[in-house]
């Protein structure tokens, strides 16, 4: 049963982190940044020093 | 605080006057010092000129003027003063003002800030020298353009802080590139207090045009005399301290590589920004006389124009306006009396031409070649002896016409062996890791829905990409090495036959091989092509080079069906990708973009053996990136796709397949016979959980449209799931293909070939396995690229654009290769 449990607060975690990443997508300063929150690449770090 | 924005009645202390050199110099003169004392006595909004009182005297400054003297005031100091107060409670009283004596202390102290930008020729050694001053980690290569925007950095000094900023490398500081504009615009706007201007020993004569350029600004400058190293090592003679006596800018010999001269650079910034230098002078340099004759008459009517800002330069903005400047043009423009001006400019740019029978700027860019030319004589001496430098040996083969193509595709070649199988040792360790953790969780956790999440969600998920780390480690060993050897201009040379025939020239080819590490920085990089048609076919055919993150899609499902061709078919991907990028960009030039390119020349820089610590670096970032990616988008896909493939828990046929399990146990039947049919029965039943799962009615519901290129559910789910990232193609096959329920360790590969669908056929065949590879490699690119492209194109349209085109465009070349490839396997087979 716990394990139900676990996985329920597991799934509306993420949930939260993607609504959170989306809403961060839409009201983040519309710096020239184009990555939208995503950390896949060399201008991530670019974006962390101009903030 | 700037002079201009304290009020009536404020009391502001100096920290420093801005601005070019004779405007500073007059400013200073009429008492605005660092650490005195200034009274506003009359600021009336809109009213120009302000009134001031300093050491006695009033008076009076232009709005403009007074913007570019930094003050303290009581309002900073204050500010300042609640910083401390907020943590220890008990020295917050009311807040005092502040004794003239401290405000002076501030203001001594604010003065000890240095703003410095690096401006020069692009890679002159920039970014090397931003990075050893100031402890970054920037990107450096050996070729044109790495740094396409300002990097800002700081460090302490002798007691003085140095704020400085690496900006893009431009030739020249005319208005005709987005670099060149850049750097003006932060010349101007940011009024650095020292500009380093750095140039390359080795080319002085084309690094000194730029020079000429800043002394025309009249900024205050610093000569880096960078790569001093190979100046030395060439044997040639330079007089540098004769050259900065003649040009008024002391030169400093460094070599950012090692560090060599660069404190002696910014001991010699402080004593240019305290005044206390012994060479620094403005010069003007001389035009000749027809020139000049045509500079003094247009300053003459500038003079008389009372708009014009006294930071700025007559001369400058004279020699400018008869240079047919766009930019100075407009500025112009805006101003009263501007007819007056464009007619005095008119009449001696006619006149000049007339003289001179050339037009009016390539007459000032010849004087200032002559002027470097005429320096360089009395200064500097070329050894004569012409040994063949190393350099001119390689690029006799590298760059050969016949030569040249073969040795670059075994330069790739050696590149996707070393990918494939190098990286296939580390790869084997890695994914034992992953494989004793699974077992460790399987055989210590109960039974129940957390077990499967973490045994087959997350580490399933996330450990199938993870394994692919060194692989892109390795590819990006390779890509430094060209970036920082100078092989990459090379290659970029050598391409640009093919190039041209795509419409666009080999500067291009520079972001699209920087595409093969990650296309957003490729598309950033593509803003030094000057013409914005290339720019724009540049950045709409950089998806389809083929990015690391497609690298695990590729070394997975070769690994699984071509483990003996490995690097054959990587490298025939890539060529593929390269190939459609041709084609492609020929239809956009011929239908989108269908103007006339201006002429370009490709530099070649002299080669550089990278240090391992550059290469190290690069690496290290990859490795950092990689793995913060998979603690993000990968994790959490990982786990979206777990949950939907996972639920709903019951249906009528998993209860179906139940009664019947239960039914064969009761039967009298032989044990084995028995074991093998409950085995087929519960295979039957995992494959009809997963089709009547969530994602399972996803996959079914779009798998129609892929079908025809021989994808199943699966496969369609994966690439659905893969449009956050494409690494996450495979971390959906890795949870989807949960292979035999009895052995669970198997490698994700070995999965693969052997899931067999309801009818018991195999899912997956090589030919299969290379149509998903193409579709991967040209479809929709990932979102991060594609808000790149929106903001470097400065449209959504072009975004929207791309993902449409890409999938088109995926989507018919796998439906080709397979019904192809289908059509001789049922011919031959
Ligand atoms: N031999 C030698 N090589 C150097 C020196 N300084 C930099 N380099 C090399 O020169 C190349 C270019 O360096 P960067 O720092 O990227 O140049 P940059 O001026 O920032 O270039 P852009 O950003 O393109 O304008 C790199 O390969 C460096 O390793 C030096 O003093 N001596
Ligand atoms: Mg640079």
């Amino acid at each position: 049963m716990w394990q139900y449990i676990a996985i329920c607060i597991i799934g509306i975690a993420v949930i939260g982190y993607i609504a959170y990443k989306i809403y961060r997508m839409f009201t983040a300063p519309k710096s020239k940044h184009p990555c939208c929150g995503c950390s896949g690449c060399a201008s991530k770090k670019e974006l962390k020093m101009k903030e | 605080m700037r002079l201009s924005e304290l009020r009536t009645g404020d009391k502001g202390v100096i920290v420093k006057v801005m601005g070019r050199g004779a405007f500073r110099k007059r400013i200073i003169e009429m008492g605005f010092i660092r650490g005195k004392e200034v009274i506003v006595i009359q600021n009336a909004p809109l009213k120009d000129p302000i009134h001031y009182r300093v050491m006695g005297y009033d008076v009076s400054l232009r709005r403009s003027d007074a913007a570019l003297i930094e003050v303290v005031s009581a309002a900073d100091f204050e500010k300042e003063q609640m910083i401390p107060a907020q943590d220890t409670q008990k020295s917050a009283g009311p807040s005092i003002l502040p004794s003239d004596n401290e405000l002076q202390t501030i203001a001594l102290q604010k003065g000890k800030t240095i703003n410095v930008a690096l401006v020069g020729n692009p890679n002159c050694g920039k970014t090397s020298l931003f990075n050893f001053a100031s402890g970054a980690h920037e990107h450096v290569g050996n070729y044109s353009g790495v740094t396409v925007d300002a990097k800002e950095g700081i460090f302490q000094q002798n007691g003085y802080t140095f704020r400085i900023v690496d900006l893009p490398g431009t030739y020249s500081l005319s208005a005709y590139t987005p670099e060149e504009l850049y750097v003006r615009k932060h010349l101007n706007e940011e009024q650095p207090d020292v500009v380093i201007n750095v140039i390359d020993a080795s080319n002085l004569e084309r690094n000194l045009y730029l020079t000429t350029q800043l002394i025309d600004m009249d900024v205050r400058m610093v000569i880096a005399l960078n790569m001093y190293d190979e100046l030395e090592r060439h044997g040639n003679k330079f007089d540098h301290e004769s050259l900065a006596r003649m040009i008024g800018a002391p030169i400093i010999p460094t070599v950012s590589k090692t560090g060599f001269g660069i404190e002696e650079l910014f001991n010699r910034v402080i004593k240019v920004y305290e005044e206390e230098d012994p060479v620094i002078r403005h010069i003007h340099i001389n035009y000749g006389e027809s020139l000049e004759k045509g500079i003094s008459n247009v300053r003459k009517i500038l003079k008389n124009n009372v708009d014009i800002p006294r930071s700025l330069s007559k001369r400058y903005l004279s020699i400018k306006l008869l240079e047919g400047d766009r930019d100075i043009d407009s500025f112009i423009k805006t101003l009263p009396g501007a007819e007056t001006i464009f007619q005095e400019r008119d009449r001696n740019t006619a006149q000049i031409e007339e003289l001179l029978q050339e037009d009016c700027e390539t007459a000032f860019t010849n004087a200032r070649y002559g002027f470097i030319s005429g320096a360089l004589r009395e200064t500097y001496e070329q050894n004569t002896i012409k040994e063949a430098t190393s350099t001119q040996i390689i690029d006799l083969f590298v760059t050969h016409k016949v030569l040249g193509f073969p040795i670059f595709i075994l330069f790739m070649w050696i590149m996707f062996e070393a990918t494939f199988y190098l990286g296939g040792y580390p790869m084997e360790w890695i994914e034992s890791l992953v494989e004793v953790i699974g077992n460790f969780v399987r055989g210590h956790m109960a039974e129940g829905p957390l077990k499967d999440l973490l045994v087959d969600g997350i580490i399933g998920g996330v450990g199938g990409v993870i394994v692919f780390l060194p692989n892109i480690l390795i590819l990006y060993m390779f890509i430094s090495f060209m970036e920082d050897s100078g092989y990459m201009a090379r290659a970029a040379f050598i391409m640009d036959k093919i190039m041209h025939k795509m419409g666009l020239h080999g500067k291009s080819f520079i972001p699209l091989v920087m595409g093969f590490g990650c296309n957003v920085p490729a598309i950033m990089a593509s803003r030094t092509i000057e013409s914005r048609n290339s720019r724009m076919i540049t950045m709409l055919v950089n998806p389809l080079m083929s990015c690391s993150a497609r690298l695990p899609v590729y070394v997975l499902l070769i690994g699984a069906f071509f483990p003996e061709n490995a690097s054959f078919i990587l490298l025939a991907l890539y060529v593929s990708g390269i190939l459609l990028a041709v084609i492609m960009a020929r239809l956009f030039k011929r239908f989108l973009f269908n103007e006339e390119d201006v002429p370009f020349v490709m530099e070649l820089p002299p080669y550089r053996m990278p240090t391992g610590k550059s290469i190290m670096i690069h690496m290290w970032e990859k490795a950092k990136q990689y793995l913060h990616k998979m603690g993000g988008i990968i994790l959490v896909a990982s786990i979206i796709i777990w949950f939907l493939g996972y639920f709903p828990r019951h249906s009528e046929n998993g209860d179906q397949f139940d009664r019947q399990i239960a039914e064969i146990e009761n039967m009298e039947l032989d044990s084995q016979e028995k074991a093998d049919t409950i085995e087929e029965l519960e295979r039957l039943k995992a494959v009809d959980h997963q089709q009547n799962s969530y994602i399972g009615r996803i996959g079914q519901t779009i798998q129609p449209v892929l079908a025809p290129l021989g994808f199943d559910w699966k496969m369609s789910v994966s690439l659905l799931t893969g449009m956050a990232a494409k690494e996450v193609v495979v971390s959906t096959l890795s949870v989807l293909y949960t292979g035999n329920a009895d052995d669970d360790s198997q490698a994700l590969s070995e999965r693969l070939k052997q899931d067999r669908n309801t009818e018991g056929d195999l899912v997956f065949t090589p030919l299969i396995a290379i149509s998903l590879m193409l579709f991967v490699l040209i479809y929709f690119p990932c979102i991060a690229t594609i808000s790149a492209i929106v903001n470097e194109s400065g449209s959504w349209k072009w975004g929207i654009f791309v993902i449409v085109y890409t999938c088109v465009l995926a989507w018919i070349v796998s439906f080709i290769v397979y019904q192809t490839g289908n059509f001789f396997i049922g011919l031959f087979g």
